[in-house]
C-alpha cells in the first residue's frame, strides 16, 4: 500500500469515528411538573445545559402560576390570592363598577369576545353563574328548567364591556360571573412557550393537563408525537398527531363529568341551553396559538358536528378532529397529513370523507 | 501493507464499530418501561416496571396515602383519598407517556420508555 492510500484509509477511518462520536452530543433533556390550574403541567426542556434547560421551565412554570392566579375564581374572600386573581375583582363588582385588569385579562376578554362572534355565541366566557349552578368545582348536582332560565339571564357576552383605552372590564349585571376556565389554560401554555424562546429554548413540549404545545421539532427526522386519547378508554389512543411548533387540545365530554340516574352530564355547558352541550364526545382543535385551540376546541364541541366544521373550515390554520356520540371520527382536512387515526372496533373513520 | 499499517486500520476499525455499538445498543436495549412517581411535581419514586415485583406502594400526598398497585408490568392507582376517584378509574396503565393523575392529593404516575407517543392530548 502507497504512503498516499494509507493516508487516505486513516482520513477516512478518522473521519468516520469523529462523526461517530459526534451523535453522542444529543442535548440534556429536563422535565417539571407542577399542579397548577386544578391540573398537572408538566414541562420538557431540551437545552445543550441541563442548567439552562431546568431554568428555563421554572421561568415557564411561574409565567403559568401568574396566569393562574390572575384567573382563578374560587380562592377564599377576603385572602391575597382573591385580591391577585383579576377575575374575581371583575366578578365582585359586577354591576357595581368597571374594574382595571392586567394586560393579560383584557387581552383574553378580548379574544372571548372576538372568538364568540367567530363561533355565533358558542364560545361564552360569562357562564360562570350556570357552571355554579351545576357545581362543577364542587359538588354537581342536576338543576331544574326554572333555575337554569334564572342563570341563564346573567350570561350574555353583550353584557361584558371593555374598554381598551383604560384597561378595564365591566359586567353589566349583578349577578353574573366570568369564567375563563375555556381559555386560561391555552392562553398561559402559550405565554410559557414566549418565556422559553426568550430564554434561548427552541425544543420544549408544554402539557398543561392535556393542552399541549410544542416547540421545534422532536430531532431532525422526527416531528413531536402526541397521542389523542380515547373518549370513552382512557388506555387507548384514537389518533396520533405529528406535529411541530404547533398547540393541539382537546375537549371531551369525559373530562369532568357526574352521571345521574344513567345520563352523563359534563361540564361544557351550551350557553344557549344552560345544559351539557350534546352531540360530540370530543373535539380536538390542532392550530399554531393553544390559546385559539382552547377555545375553538370548547366552542366545536358545543356547536356540534355540522355548524362546528363549518366554522372551522372557514378559519384559516386551524384544524380539527371530530368524535361524535355515534363512534364516528371526522377530519378536516387539513389535519389529514398530520394525523394517523386509528379508529380500531369502537370506532368509525372514512379516510377519504 | 505493513504489519503496523493493519494493526492501525483494524484498530480504527474495531473502535469505529465500538462507538458504533454505544451509540444504537441502548436505543435497542430502552424497551424498559419506568413508573415515575411525583408527589407536587417532585420525583419520590421510580419503578422499574419490568422487573418489579407484584406489589402495592404507598405514596404520601398533599391528602394522605395513594396507592399503586404493580402488576404483571402495569400499574394502576388502587385507592386515593380524593373525593372524585378519577385516578382510581382510570384503571391500568402499561405504555409510554400514559399518565395517571391524583389533582386533589398531588400524586401522579407517568409511564417513560421509548417507543411511545411524547405527550397524550387528554
Amino acid at each position: 500500500m502507497s504512503a498516499r492510500a494509507r493516508a487516505a484509509v486513516l482520513a477516512l477511518l478518522s473521519a468516520f469515528t469523529v462523526l461517530l462520536m459526534s451523535g453522542c452530543t444529543s442535548p440534556k433533556e429536563y422535565t417539571g411538573q407542577q399542579f397548577l390550574m386544578d391540573t398537572v403541567v408538566e414541562i420538557t426542556v431540551y437545552s445543550p445545559s441541563e442548567e439552562a434547560a431546568r431554568e428555563a421551565a421554572l421561568a415557564a412554570f411561574y409565567e403559568i402560576k401568574r396566569i393562574a392566579d390572575l384567573t382563578d375564581r374560587f380562592p377564599e374572600a377576603d385572602s391575597a390570592a382573591y385580591q391577585r386573581s383579576d377575575v374575581c375583582q371583575i366578578n365582585s363588582m359586577a354591576g357595581i363598577r368597571p374594574v382595571q385588569v392586567s394586560d393579560d385579562v383584557l387581552r383574553m376578554v378580548e379574544m372571548a369576545q372576538q372568538y364568540s362572534e367567530i363561533t355565533e355565541g358558542a364560545f361564552d366566557i360569562t357562564v360562570g353563574p350556570l357552571m355554579d349552578l351545576w357545581g362543577f368545582g364542587a359538588e354537581p348536582t342536576v338543576p331544574d328548567d326554572y333555575s337554569i332560565g334564572q342563570k341563564l339571564a346573567l350570561t350574555g357576552m353583550d353584557k361584558v364591556i371593555v374598554d381598551k383605552e383604560a384597561k378595564t372590564v365591566f359586567l353589566a349585571q349583578k349577578g353574573m360571573a366570568l369564567d375563563l376556565g375555556g381559555i386560561a389554560k391555552g392562553y398561559a401554555a402559550d405565554k410559557a412557550v414566549q418565556v422559553l424562546k426568550e430564554k434561548g429554548i427552541s425544543q420544549a413540549v408544554i402539557n398543561a393537563g392535556g393542552n399541549v404545545v410544542v416547540l421545534g421539532r422532536k430531532n431532525k427526522r422526527d416531528l413531536w408525537s402526541l397521542g389523542i386519547q380515547d373518549p370513552r378508554d382512557a388506555g387507548s389512543l384514537i389518533g396520533v398527531l405529528a406535529l411541530e411548533n404547533q398547540a393541539a387540545v382537546t375537549s371531551g365530554d369525559y373530562q369532568r363529568f357526574f352521571e345521574k340516574d344513567g345520563v352523563r352530564y359534563h361540564h361544557l355547558l351550551n350557553p344557549a341551553t344552560g345544559k351539557p352541550a350534546r352531540g360530540l364526545i370530543s373535539v380536538t382543535v390542532v392550530c399554531d396559538s393553544s390559546t385559539v385551540a382552547d377555545i375553538m376546541s370548547t366552542a366545536l364541541l358545543v356547536m356540534g358536528q355540522e355548524r362546528g366544521f363549518d366554522v372551522v373550515s372557514r378559519l384559516q390554520g386551524v384544524e380539527a378532529l371530530f368524535v361524535s356520540e355515534d363512534k364516528e371520527i371526522t377530519a378536516t382536512p387539513g389535519l389529514k397529513e398530520k394525523i394517523t387515526v386509528t379508529p380500531g372496533e369502537d370506532y368509525f373513520y372514512d379516510p377519504e370523507g | 501493507m505493513t504489519r503496523k499499517d493493519k494493526i492501525v486500520i483494524i484498530a480504527l476499525v474495531v473502535f469505529s464499530l465500538a462507538g458504533l455499538a454505544v451509540v444504537t445498543l441502548p436505543v435497542a436495549e430502552h424497551e424498559a418501561l419506568h413508573g415515575v412517581v411525583r408527589v407536587k411535581g417532585e420525583v419520590v419514586n421510580n419503578i422499574d416496571l419490568n422487573v418489579e415485583v407484584d406489589s402495592r406502594i404507598n405514596v404520601t400526598g398533599a391528602l394522605g396515602v395513594s396507592v399503586l398497585e404493580v402488576k404483571g408490568g402495569k400499574l394502576r392507582m388502587l385507592s386515593s383519598p380524593c373525593p372524585d376517584k378519577i385516578c382510581v378509574n382510570q384503571g391500568w396503565v402499561c405504555k409510554p407517556g400514559e399518565v395517571i393523575v391524583c389533582v386533589p392529593n398531588a400524586v401522579s404516575v407517568s409511564i417513560e420508555g421509548d417507543g411511545g407517543v411524547d405527550a397524550i392530548i387528554r
